[in-house]
């Protein structure tokens, strides 16, 4: 009987402490910060931007957006919560959309620290550059689309699926600041109308914006740091297979397959030979042509298109003196002692080196017509 | 002396308890030490560590195999007559006890960061360590049961730590010996504070059913432990790049923030949660001999009282101490020094006296 009038006790006293211990938060009393803006305005101040769900109701409009004069991340806190019903929290947050502005001042990054360092929030959330004014997109509300946190992340998401730009999160973009052999690389958006992915956004080791690609060029960088997810497609002109220039001579082939291998060797300077190897299956041919007998020419030429692409992608990016392609990962692997030398200053070193893409082609398949 | 009958342990509950006490909180944090002593080559100090981890278990085997019915506290006092015997127990009890303290503290301190920041520290310490008052405080076979069992339920973890493995790249740990030896030999002191914990095998042996393994099955958790920190080391080696590892304090905390499914998003609290069970083990087998040296110090055969005092200190301490990150990094260095004399030396030295104290005692016998 004592035995049992004791553990009673005890379970008394162990629920009644155990019950979210000191740390409960009702989920009612929470402002979920779903995308957060940084942005600053004409006289350089830093704004801060949130889009949060309403759980409510009454209320008409089931999104809050605030933007706020703020020096930090976390001071913007305490001015969210000045206006939004609940506590804003970062434990949710989808995107972070940082426009080209703020990306064009060093050390910008700094101001992730908070995302890091607070274990309670996320880091999985995407980090979106912003062509234009953040406020723009925040507060945009497209009658067509659902709430802009999900419509945003779904759009990143799905274009990354076919390539179109890159689905980089705050901790990617955490290792590829720190690490020396590489050089961020964001989704990039604008609005011009209508919310629209222009491609990828390519940053320096400080992560200051250096350049953007468009979605075609974005395909070849994938390829190039060896990204095997998702599809790859290209349209090519193929002037010499169709025998005449002009719309009609297009090809579009889905490339199945990739195989990336990058080969490193120093003389001088660090030299690079990375070998692409792809089957590719037509998916369109606007032009006659007999896929039977004359595969090898068409691989031919598909081949010198793709190696002139690579080769006026390479020469951007050697130009800008960055590397988002992480041939310094390579340089370290396997020439350690020369790339030990040269770490800290990898861009300009890079923008010296020879880097040389071989492609080569094989047409798997036809489609089912011929 | 009498022999013990009752409270008995299999070879696999030995096994486990000596795995689950070598790995508890540190092993978090372990992949960090490793990369800011010897870059991406810090693994290969495990191997290391290992090699002389299982040479002086052995060696506390072979000490205990000399006489098989004592207890280590009573061999103590058989080799070296009451005062020194006495003393040898002492520092054992401050070992073991403190180390009770250090890995519940550390507990603590992981919970409070990353799951109840505002929660005070000695209801945390109250409340992890109160279930497992209830398991120290009887015999050591139900210590073994329980490790058994947190073996069983928490392997899928290991799995769990390697789904992002295949965002990374195997770049990352190339060239090997990028800076010559000397940075792994350095990053060894780090690893055999790790891989400490075999010695319990020596408190264990007399409790085990089946002596002729005692070897066998401190090798295997040896081996065991190596393989997890090897796993889980290489990991994070592998997911994040050589310069970022040595940002975060437990990188294998972070890696876990990255795992995301469909039907739950933040799947690292529940890992922390579940964390608790493998944190636990480690401190239970140390609070438990730690009791029964003291039992023995005093002379009595009863250790569940002091068990509970323990506890009750540990609370007392950690409300009064509220320790901080960096004390306990501090306490940790403190414990480690201390763990390479009665982990790694005191065995090698305790088994050429035994050798020599066996002839002498045979000599005399033979008169």
């Amino acid at each position: 009987m004592k035995r049992i009038v004791v553990l009673w006790c005890f379970m008394i006293a162990a629920a009644a402490i155990l019950a979210g211990c000191f740390d409960q938060t009702k989920i009612e009393d929470v402002t979920l910060a779903l995308i957060v803006g940084i942005d600053v305005d004409d006289k350089n101040r830093t704004v801060v931007y949130e889009s949060s769900p309403v759980f409510h109701k009454e209320a008409k409009d089931k999104e809050e957006k605030y933007g706020v004069h703020a020096i930090t991340l976390r001071r913007s806190r305490d001015k969210f919560d000045l206006m939004a019903m609940g506590l804003a929290t970062g434990s949710k947050t989808r995107a972070i959309l940082v426009s080209k502005k703020v990306m064009e001042q060093p050390d910008w990054s700094n101001y992730l620290d908070l995302y890091m360092r607070d274990a309670k929030n996320t880091v999985t959330s995407y980090l979106i550059a912003v062509d234009g004014s953040v406020s723009d997109i925040v507060f945009f509300s497209p009658k067509d689309k659902p709430r802009l946190p999900l419509y945003l992340v779904k759009l990143i998401r799905t274009a990354s699926m076919r390539n179109l730009t890159v689905n980089t999160t705050l901790r990617d973009f955490h290792r590829q600041m720190l690490e020396p052999g590489l050089t961020p690389y964001v989704a990039e958006l604008k609005k011009d109308g209508k919310i629209k992915i222009t491609g990828t956004a390519l940053l320096d080791e400080q992560g200051r914006y250096k350049l953007s690609l468009d979605e075609r060029e974005n395909r070849l960088l994938r390829i190039l740091q060896n990204h095997k997810d998702g599809d790859y497609s290209f349209t090519l002109s193929m002037p010499e297979a169709a025998a005449k220039k002009g719309k009609m001579d297009k090809l579009s082939v889905t490339g199945h397959r990739i195989k990336t291998k990058t080969k490193v060797k120093h003389e001088d300077k660090f030299i690079f030979d990375i070998d692409v190897k792809m089957s590719v299956i037509i998916s369109e041919r606007l032009f006659p042509a007999n896929v039977r007998s004359n595969a090898a020419a068409l691989e031919k030429e598909m081949n010198k298109q793709l190696e002139a692409r690579f080769a006026k992608l390479v020469g951007k990016i050697q130009k800008a003196r960055i590397d988002p392609i992480g041939l310094g990962l390579y340089a370290r692997a396997y020439a350690y002692p020369e790339w030990k030398k040269v770490q800290n200053r990898w861009g300009d070193v890079l923008s010296e080196a020879e880097i040389r893409v071989k492609v080569k082609t094989r047409i798997a398949g036809m489609g089912t017509i011929k | 002396m009498k022999p013990i009958t009752v409270d008995r342990i299999t070879l696999l509950q030995y096994v486990f308890i000596i795995n689950g006490y070598q790995i508890g909180v540190g092993v978090l944090s372990l992949p960090r030490e490793l990369a800011e002593k010897a870059g991406t080559d810090g693994w290969v100090a495990l191997l290391i560590s290992w090699a002389i981890g299982s040479v002086c278990g052995i060696a506390w085997i072979k000490t205990m195999e000399t006489f098989p019915s004592l207890t280590p506290f009573q061999l103590f006092e058989h080799l070296f007559g009451k005062t020194i015997g006495k003393l040898a127990i002492s520092a054992f009890v401050l070992y073991y006890g403190f180390f009770t303290w250090l890995i519940m503290t550390k507990t603590m301190l992981y919970i409070k960061t990353w799951l109840l920041p505002k929660t005070p520290d000695y209801l945390i310490v109250g409340l992890i360590a109160f279930p497992i008052l209830l398991i120290a405080r009887s015999g050591i076979r139900d210590v073994g049961r329980f490790c058994e069992l947190v073996f069983y339920m928490t392997t899928w973890m290991l799995l769990v730590v390697l789904i992002p493995i295949k965002e990374g790249t195997i770049l990352n740990l190339l060239p090997v010996f990028k800076e010559g030896v000397k940075p792994v030999i350095d990053a060894v002191e780090v690893t055999v504070y790790s891989m400490s914990g075999f010695e319990i095998s020596a408190f264990l042996y007399p409790y085990l059913q089946n002596k002729k393994y005692a070897v066998h099955g401190m090798l295997a958790a040896n081996t065991l432990t190596m393989l997890t920190y090897l796993l889980v080391t290489l990991t994070c080696f592998i997911y994040f790049s050589p310069a970022e590892v040595v940002e975060y304090n437990q990188p294998v905390l972070n890696l876990l923030k990255v795992i995301e499914f469909r039907f739950v998003e933040r799947f690292d609290m529940i890992f922390y949660a579940a964390y608790i069970l493998v944190t636990s083990t480690a401190w239970l087998p140390v609070w438990h001999f730690a009791s029964r040296g003291f039992a023995a110090l005093i002379g009595t055969r009863k250790h569940a009282p002091i068990v509970v005092a323990v506890f009750v200190l540990c609370v007392g301490l950690t409300y009064a101490v509220h320790p901080t990150w960096n004390q306990s990094e501090q306490f940790s260095k403190l414990a480690a020094k201390a763990g390479i004399v009665l982990a790694y030396l005191l065995p090698l030295c305790l088994l050429a006296y035994v050798k020599v104290f066996k002839k002498i005692s045979k000599r005399r016998e033979a008169r």
